[in-house]
C-alpha cells in the first residue's frame, strides 16, 4: 500500500478544506484576520474526538464528527445563553429562572434514560453518549430557556456550527490516520486573509485562490510530516483548553500591565549579568538539571522495553510516574517561561502563549513606551464601542466572570471526552 | 512537530503579507455566499452539508477514505 502518497494526500485534502471553512467565515465576518484561527484548533479537535473519532486513528468518521460538532457547537451556544437565565433580579432570565426550577424533574431524568437500548441489551455508554448527548444538551437547555429555541438563536447555531464542521471535517482525515494537524488555525487564518484581500480584485476567483492555498499548505504538511520522516504531534486539546481559560479567568481584562517591582523575580526579566540578560543564565541552569534515572525510565518507556535500549533501569508498572513526572516538568517549565516573559515585558496576558509565535505582533501590540496600544474596543478617540460594557464583561450578564463559563466548557469537553473514548485500546506506554 | 512547523511558518506568511490587521470584505454581494439564504436555510449551512455529504462519500467509497482507515488502523 503507498501510504506515503496517501497520507500526503490525506494531509492536501484536510488542508483545502480548512481553508474552505476559513473563506466562509471571512464572508460571514465580512473581514479576514490572520488570528482568527487561534483556538480554533481545540474546538474542532473536541469535536472530532467527543463525537467518537478515536485520537489513536482507525475508529470513527464524519457522521462522528458531525454529532461532535453539534455537541460543541449547542455547548458553545448554551453557555452563554444559560448566564442570561441565571441572572439574578430585574432581568429578561428571571421568568426563565422560574420555568427551569420547573422543569428540573424533567431534565434530569431525560439524560439518564438512555440505559437500555430497544433490543434489550443495555447501550454502551461511549457509543450512546456522543449520540444521546447533543439531544439532551437541546432539551435541557430549550427547557431552560425559551430563547435558545428562537429561530434566530438555531440560524446562528447554523452558521457557527457550518464553519466549525468544515474544519473538523478536514481534521477527521487526519485523526483517523492517527495523526494530527497543528497548523490548522494558521491555515484558517492564512485561507481568511487571502479571501479578503483577493476577493475586491478578482471576486469569487479569490475563493478557489484561497482554497488551492490550503491545498498546497496541505501537501507541504504531508510531505514534511512524510519524506522528512517527522511526527506529527498530539497534544491534549481539552486540558490545554482549560488551563488557557483558566489563566484568563484569573486576568478578565486579559491585558494588564504589571509593574517590574512586583514581580515575583524582581529584576530576573529585564536585568543582566555581564551583559549577558539574566534569562539566558536561567534556561542554561533549567537545561543542566536532570535525573539519570527518570532520564532512563524514560526512554524505557518510550521504547516499550522492559529495559530500555542502552538503559539500566528496569521499567515496572509503577515507574510509569516518570511519564508524569515529565509531564509535570513540562508544565513547570511553561509556566517558568511565562514568568520570564512578563517580567521581560513588564506585562502578563493569558493569551501570551499564542501571540509568542509572532513576535510582529507583539511589536504592533506595544507602544514604544512599553505601554499597551487601544484594542478594537476603543475608537480611536479613546471612547469605548458600543456594545462593550464598561468593565470589559460582555458575556458576563449575571456577574459571573465569562470566562468562568469558558472553564466550565473546557472541563466538559475532557469529561466527554473521558466518557466517550475507548481509553482500553490506549497503550499508556506509546 | 511537523504540522507545528507548518503553523509557524503560515502564520508568519500571514503577518508578512497583511501585517495582521483585519483585512475588511466590504461586497455585500460576494459576502451572500455566507449569509444569504435559500429556503429560509443560510447558505453557509448548506455548503456545510453539502461539504459533509462530499466528505462521507470519500470516507465510504474511495480508496482515499479506506487507506486512512487502514493507516490509522495500523
Amino acid at each position: 500500500m503507498p501510504v506515503q502518497r496517501y497520507k500526503i494526500l490525506i494531509f492536501a485534502f484536510a488542508g483545502l478544506l480548512i481553508a474552505l471553512a476559513g473563506v466562509l467565515n471571512a464572508f460571514r465576518l465580512g473581514a479576514g484576520s490572520a488570528t482568527v484561527g487561534r483556538g480554533m484548533l481545540f474546538q474542532a479537535a473536541s469535536a472530532v474526538v467527543v463525537g467518537g473519532t478515536a485520537i489513536t486513528g482507525g475508529v470513527g468518521g464524519m457522521l462522528n464528527t458531525l454529532v461532535g460538532v453539534l455537541f460543541i457547537t449547542v455547548l458553545n451556544n448554551a453557555v452563554v445563553l444559560l448566564a442570561s437565565t441565571l441572572r439574578p433580579t430585574g432581568s429578561p432570565g428571571r421568568g426563565h429562572r422560574r420555568r427551569r426550577d420547573a422543569h428540573t424533574g424533567p431534565v434530569q431524568d431525560s439524560s439518564y434514560e438512555v440505559s437500555v437500548s430497544q433490543l434489550g441489551r443495555p447501550l454502551r455508554l461511549d457509543i450512546a453518549a456522543p449520540v444521546l448527548a447533543p439531544i439532551a444538551l437541546v432539551v435541557a437547555f430549550a427547557l431552560l430557556n425559551d430563547r435558545f429555541v428562537s429561530t434566530v438563536n438555531l440560524q446562528n447555531i447554523g452558521q457557527d456550527g457550518s464553519i466549525l464542521l468544515v474544519l473538523a471535517l478536514g481534521l477527521t482525515y487526519v485523526i483517523l490516520m492517527g495523526a494530527i494537524d497543528l497548523s490548522l488555525g494558521a491555515m484558517l487564518g492564512l485561507g481568511e486573509v487571502v479571501t479578503a484581500t483577493l476577493v475586491s480584485h478578482i471576486g469569487y476567483w479569490a475563493f478557489v485562490v484561497a482554497v488551492l492555498v490550503g491545498l498546497i499548505a496541505g501537501l507541504i504538511n504531508g510531505a514534511v510530516h512524510v519524506r522528512l520522516r517527522i511526527p506529527s504531534f498530539h497534544r491534549h486539546a481539552g486540558h490545554e483548553r482549560h488551563l488557557a481559560d483558566r489563566g484568563a479567568g484569573r486576568n478578565p481584562r486579559r491585558e494588564h500591565q504589571r509593574a517590574a517591582a512586583r514581580l515575583a523575580l524582581p529584576g530576573v526579566g529585564p536585568g543582566d549579568a555581564l551583559r549577558i540578560p539574566t534569562t539566558v543564565f536561567l534556561a542554561a541552569l533549567c537545561s543542566r538539571w536532570r535525573s539519570p534515572r527518570a532520564a532512563h525510565a524514560l526512554r524505557a518507556l518510550h521504547v516499550r522495553h522492559r529495559r530500555g535500549r542502552g538503559s539500566r533501569a528496569r521499567i515496572r508498572r509503577t515507574d510509569r510516574r516518570f511519564k508524569i513526572l515529565a509531564f509535570g516538568l513540562s508544565g513547570a517549565a511553561a509556566t517558568g517561561a511565562g514568568a520570564l516573559f512578563s517580567a521581560r515585558l513588564l506585562g502578563g496576558s493569558p493569551i501570551a502563549g499564542d501571540r509568542l509565535p509572532a513576535t510582529g505582533d507583539r511589536g504592533r501590540s506595544r507602544g514604544r513606551d512599553g505601554a499597551h496600544r487601544r484594542d478594537r474596543r476603543h475608537r480611536a478617540d479613546g471612547t469605548r464601542r458600543p456594545g462593550h460594557d464598561p468593565d470589559g464583561q460582555r458575556m458576563s450578564i449575571l456577574g459571573v466572570d465569562p470566562f468562568v463559563q469558558q472553564v466550565v466548557t473546557g472541563a466538559i469537553v475532557i469529561a466527554a471526552v473521558v466518557a466517550t473514548m475507548d481509553r482500553s485500546r490506549l497503550f499508556v506506554t506509546k | 512537530m511537523a504540522t507545528l512547523g507548518v503553523w509557524f511558518s503560515l502564520l508568519g506568511v500571514s503577518y508578512m503579507l497583511y501585517g495582521g490587521n483585519p483585512v475588511p470584505i466590504r461586497d455585500l454581494a460576494l459576502r451572500q455566499v455566507a449569509i444569504g439564504r435559500v429556503a429560509g436555510l443560510p447558505v453557509i449551512v448548506l455548503v456545510a452539508l453539502v461539504v459533509l455529504a462530499i466528505c462521507y462519500f470519500i470516507e465510504r467509497w474511495t480508496k482515499l477514505g479506506r487507506y486512512a482507515y487502514a493507516i490509522g488502523g495500523g
